[in-house]
């Protein structure tokens, strides 16, 4: 199940928010979610809900027994090496046994037959989970957690479970016994909430179905990688332009409208999740990018991997060396398939000039340069990650700058244009802090006059259009993908 | 109020705050309650600082700031964990301090330390939220024994201390309150109201008229569908394509998109670029490979090229309907794109070419490949523009290459000869009954005959007929606004026609049929009954006439009532729909002609290329 869903809207968000609020004491309201949470997860993997289970329960023991090891330092160490090997064992099983050993076929010859093995969902967010729980026990910089099932409710909550953000174990420890919502936050979660919802039924979907239409979809080039590649290499310049750009739009308005619901659920029943986007694409520089993009996994790892490692205190060198490790992991992390490594390098380069010192040309430039400058690299970043097969970005590569004897215009392109300008705009504003700016500006300042009532139905409305429109949106409209399973 | 000795003093709490004093004594001072069951705290076990009790709050889970009425005290940390209050500075009502808990701890005052007046004033709107009826949406509510406490409370105290009780709380969930209410009420009021519509399930459509399709119904449970995850896929997939007032909903889906832009033309689908229509006839020899060709990317497997084409059965109308490629919709008419598929056209024209080698006897064949609406009724601007392939080049490329078949090349300039007329729908891509007669006088011409004048015929025209290209292209208002008709010409001969359909079933049927009450999609059905495995017409006044077979898509319903005058039996065979083969079907009859006919989108329909090769075998 997925939150832009007809049935997450309209059947098992509202049946949790009824039973939710039915129950009565923190423990039943734990015990709904905790049930809930596993219903949802059930519902795209009834069989790898085990997994997750099993996971959770062996990061629990681990870091009851980290905690139980008070004071000796290699028994401690020694059990979050074991939890690191699980966890990692796992993940590194569902999600990279096919690439590795299809690296290996293609150098050694064997093996013959490379297994297929399915990626549970969200394996790659709970894992990192349960990992920053296991680390900050051991750190003590958290409690252990006592009771199982409060620490399978931390990894298995239907909010962030399978699409992020990454929550801390820390930043909820205290909300899983005691949390408590006011009105004012459900109806600040409502709004996060219908604002995600609407993004992503909207708009993302749309932008990837132009997307689609202007480049060749993931489904035509992974079963017949042959004719895509003709049809991509027949495509007009503004066809491929433009299709990446509605690429760009989509792959941040759909992770962020995630992100958006996650966070809107949360206040609804009294978790407080931090942000995990904050306007990527006004940022100045690839540094302020990541900053700004997908939070939680930089800060997952800046603070387990390269803070561990010795960040920049040990020498230029080592520093250098621990932000290639981090970027080739990030870009690992993002799928099991070479181009995703590239990605991560190919950020990794701009982050290691930027910090030889452009990031302070960048920040010492008037900014409209500085944004062009990080949209540049972000759109042909982009490239590399939605063409999981090389043989596609040469042809596309050549194809931007009007090297395959193509128009630089045909008329299905020119339509297609003309047909959705007005939709481009509001695409572009919505990734931009535009909306937000504005939505400050109008806030009334003071409460009980005329404007503030006006002010207060209004943005009522807005929550119920964005419902509406999206549910309209939905219905029947069967191209719903969901980009995140493959992480 | 002065603290000379440690003595039981008794605290009005707001009452949401009952709900966050832990009653468990551990960490907090220990709460107890009097007979009026107010929280008292016992300042005996308070720290004292100068003499004055201390009232203590771990500051976890517990706030950092308590509020009262009149001002918000900002606790002080000095005891370690602790933040500690001066109770002597709470205000009282009766000599009674009262003190209410806010609802939640701001992140950013925890990590500074350091309480700004913003965030103080936050704060108290909290607290002045928190008053009960605005619990029971969403916070700790009161539970059954405040209540009665509070009822309690009401009897013992006197009116007039109800009175400023009421209005305190009244004073406490001013403007901020009402509205987050509100705001929260409309949102869930209109997402419970979804919720029950989506529940009540005779809402639930099971057939989509302008889709011609069954909608997905409701999985039946099997611990194998469960396992790999499909039954609770299929669950989803049901829930979204069976919610109640579909129609209407992708209606204003449509309505909506038409606002993303200027819409005077539009593309619905993925145009498909196609490849080279060659300038040489195909080589004659059957088992031949498809000519090489200059490109040397493409060398996949055939079946693979066209993942968009479906056939999807339909049960309630008993036709089949393919799903269209690409269409080009101007204003109120539609148009598919047309593209060459180079691995299948040889394997579509010696599928029409071993026609002859199958059938018992000897037969002529016809082939009348049919030009479609994009080549023949787009203007020449748009059509100019469009990627669409050159049908002429194509259908000369089939006609030429055709073997042992008349080819009736006569269609494409006939038709772009009658273009202005109504040949083409303009939201279904079939052609007209008229269309079909111009194609059919080609035939004539090939066969020999003298054609059948039109005005021999009487017409029947259904209206309000809005097909394919109205589906596909997401119900446009424009067409809606301006909707086909069908016009039939029906026979004047006796005729019998039987239908025998893919499942085995059998009956007698009109040449053309009353379609007023079919519903808006399905008007060309009037023709023959659609496309049926095989369907037999027998022309009573022509008993000793030849013999003919007519293998066809849906382009071939509008046309086969032409032939009824030249022939004494007419069998129409649809390959998709009939599992036998030709030889095996025509052994015991003296067939005269076969007449092969389909529109030009066939030529790369794979799925119709299978059904043609099993017929032809």
């Amino acid at each position: 199940m997925v939150f832009s869903s007809l049935l997450f809207v309209y059947a098992f968000l509202p049946i949790f928010l009824l039973i939710y609020s039915m129950a009565r004491g923190i423990k039943a309201k734990n015990i709904v979610l905790l049930i809930f949470s596993l219903i949802f997860y059930s519902w795209g993997e009834p069989v790898y809900v085990l997994l997750l289970l099993f996971m959770t329960f062996a990061d629990w023991i681990f870091a009851l027994l980290i905690e139980k090891c008070n004071g000796k330092k290699t028994g401690r160490k020694i059990l979050l090496i074991l939890s690191c090997i699980v966890n990692l064992g796992l993940i590194g099983f569902f999600k990279y046994t096919a690439f590795f050993l299809g690296n290996i076929q293609s150098i050694f010859g064997v093996p013959d037959v490379i297994p297929q093995i399915i990626l549970p969902i969200g394996i790659s967010f709970y894992t990192f989970q349960l990992l920053s729980y296991v680390a900050d026990v051991y750190r003590k910089e958290v409690p252990a957690q006592k009771n199982f099932f409060w620490l399978l409710l931390y990894s298995s909550l239907f909010h962030q479970c399978i699409a992020g953000p990454i929550v801390r174990y820390s930043d909820v420890e205290r909300e899983i016994l005691d949390r408590r919502v006011s009105p004012d936050e459900v109806t600040k979660g409502i709004s996060r909430f219908a604002v995600g919802l609407a993004k992503k039924a909207v708009i993302a979907n749309t932008c990837g179905s132009l997307s689609d239409t202007l480049l060749v979809t993931d489904a035509f080039m992974s079963t017949s990688a042959n004719e895509a590649l003709t049809e991509l290499s027949t495509r007009s310049v503004v066809a491929l332009w433009v299709g990446m750009l509605f690429y760009m739009l989509q792959i941040y308005l759909d992770f962020s409208a995630y992100s958006d619901m996650a966070i809107g659920m949360g206040l609804m029943v009294g978790f407080h999740f931090k942000e995990n986007f904050n306007y990527p694409y006004a940022a100045r520089s690839v540094t302020d990018f990541w900053r700004r993009w997908h939070i939680s996994l930089g800060s997952f790892f800046r603070d387990y991997v390269y803070i561990p490692l010795g960040g920049n205190r040990k020498g230029t060198f080592n520093t250098y060396r621990n932000i290639l490790i981090v970027w080739l992991l990030t870009g690992l992390w993002h799928g099991a398939s070479w181009n995703f490594v590239l990605w991560g390098l190919f950020f990794c380069i701009f982050l290691i000039v930027e910090k030889i010192g452009l990031l302070k040309v960048l920040n010492k430039i008037p900014g409209i340069f500085s944004r062009i400058y990080l949209l540049i690299i972000v759109y042909f970043g982009w490239i590399l990650f939605r063409f999981s097969n090389f043989r596609f970005i040469p042809v596309i590569l050549k194809g931007l700058f009007g090297q395959n004897a193509n128009p630089v215009i045909d008329f299905e392109t020119k339509t297609l244009l003309l047909s959705n300008f007005v939709f481009i705009i509001i695409a572009i504003i919505a990734v931009t802090p535009l909306v937000k700016f504005i939505a400050e500006k109008l806030k009334p300042k003071k409460n009980n006059t005329f404007y503030s009532v006006i002010y207060h139905i209004g943005s009522s409305l807005a929550a119920i259009i964005l419902l509406l429109l999206s549910t309209v949106m939905l219905v029947g409209d069967s191209y719903n993908p969901f980009l995140y399973f493959q992480f | 109020m002065i603290y000379d000795k440690p003595r039981n003093i008794s605290f009005r709490v707001l009452p949401s705050v009952n709900s966050l004093v832990p009653k468990k004594k551990k960490k907090l001072n220990k709460v107890s309650h009097d007979l009026n069951n107010e929280p008292i705290i016992d300042i005996s076990t308070m720290p004292v600082i100068d003499g004055v009790p201390m009232l203590k709050f771990h500051d976890d889970p517990d706030p950092n700031i308590i509020i009262t009425e009149k001002r918000t005290f900002v606790p002080e940390v000095r005891n370690g964990d602790f933040n500690i209050i001066d109770v002597s500075e709470l205000p009282d009502i009766d000599g009674v301090p009262i003190l209410t808990l806010p609802e939640k701890k701001v992140e950013a005052e925890k990590k500074d330390g350091v309480v700004s007046e913003e965030i103080n004033n936050k704060e108290i709107e909290h607290v002045e939220v928190n008053a009960p009826e605005a619990t029971a949406l969403k916070a700790p509510p009161i539970t059954e024994k405040q209540k009665k406490s509070k009822v309690q409370k009401a009897k013992n105290e006197s009116p007039k201390k109800e009175k400023t009780k009421k209005e305190r709380i009244k004073k406490q969930r001013s403007p901020g309150y009402k509205t987050h209410l509100f705001k929260a009420a409309s949102f869930f009021i209109m997402l419970y109201t979804g919720a029950v519509v989506a529940f009540i399930i005779p809402l639930r459509p099971d057939y989509s008229p302008s889709e011609k399709r069954n909608l997905e119904k409701f999985p039946e449970f099997s611990a194998e569908l469960l396992l790999s995850g499909e039954y609770f896929s299929k669950i989803d997939t049901w829930f979204s394509d069976t919610f109640p007032y579909r129609e209407f909903l992708t209606k204003a889906g449509t309505q909506i998109k038409e606002l993303y832009g200027y819409n005077s033309v539009n593309i619905h689908g993925d145009v498909e670029s196609g490849d080279d229509i060659p300038d040489a006839p195909l080589e004659t020899s059957p088992t031949t490979e498809p000519t090489a060709s200059n490109t040397d990317v493409t060398k996949a497997p055939v079946t693979q090229t066209e993942p968009k084409t479906t056939i999807p059965k339909d049960e309630k109308t008993d036709i089949k309907t393919q799903s269209l490629g690409a269409i080009i919709v101007a204003g109120d008419a539609g148009y598919e794109y047309y593209a060459f598929s180079k691995d299948l056209a040889p394997r579509f024209i010696n599928s029409v070419s071993n026609i002859k080698s199958s059938v018992n006897g000897d037969a002529d064949v016809y082939a009348m490949i049919v030009p479609t609406s994009i080549d023949i009724t787009l203007n020449d601007n748009l059509r100019e523009q469009t990627s669409s392939a050159d049908q002429k080049k194509a259908l000369n490329y089939f006609n030429t290459s055709f073997r042992d078949v008349t080819a009736v090349d006569g269609i494409y300039d006939t038709e772009r000869l009658h273009r202005k007329e109504y040949t083409y729908f303009r939201t279904d891509h079939h052609w007209t009954a008229l269309g079909a007669y111009y194609a059919y006088e080609q035939f004539a011409l090939k066969k020999g005959i003298t054609p059948i004048p039109l005005e021999n015929y009487e017409t029947k025209t259904y209206d309000n007929f809005l097909g394919t290209f109205y589906s596909s292209s997401g119900q446009t208002s424009k067409m809606a606004e301006n909707p086909d008709y069908v016009t039939a010409y029906l026979p004047y001969n006796n005729v019998n026609c039987h239908i025998v359909e893919a499942d085995g079933d059998a009956f007698d049927w009109n040449v053309v049929t009353d379609v007023t009450n079919y519903d808006r999609g399905s008007k060309y059905l009037t023709f023959i009954g659609g496309d049926n495995a095989i369907t037999t017409i027998t022309n009573q006044d022509n008993p000793d006439g030849e013999v003919c077979i007519v293998i066809k898509e849906s382009y071939g319903n509008a046309f086969v009532p032409f032939l009824i005058p030249h022939y004494s039996t007419i069998y129409v065979i649809d390959p998709r729909h009939y599992d036998g083969t030709l030889s095996e079907f025509s052994s015991d009859k003296n067939i005269d002609d076969v007449i092969f006919i389909a529109n030009i989108s066939t030529t790369r329909n794979y799925i119709y290329i299978d059904a043609m090769e099993r017929l032809i075998k």
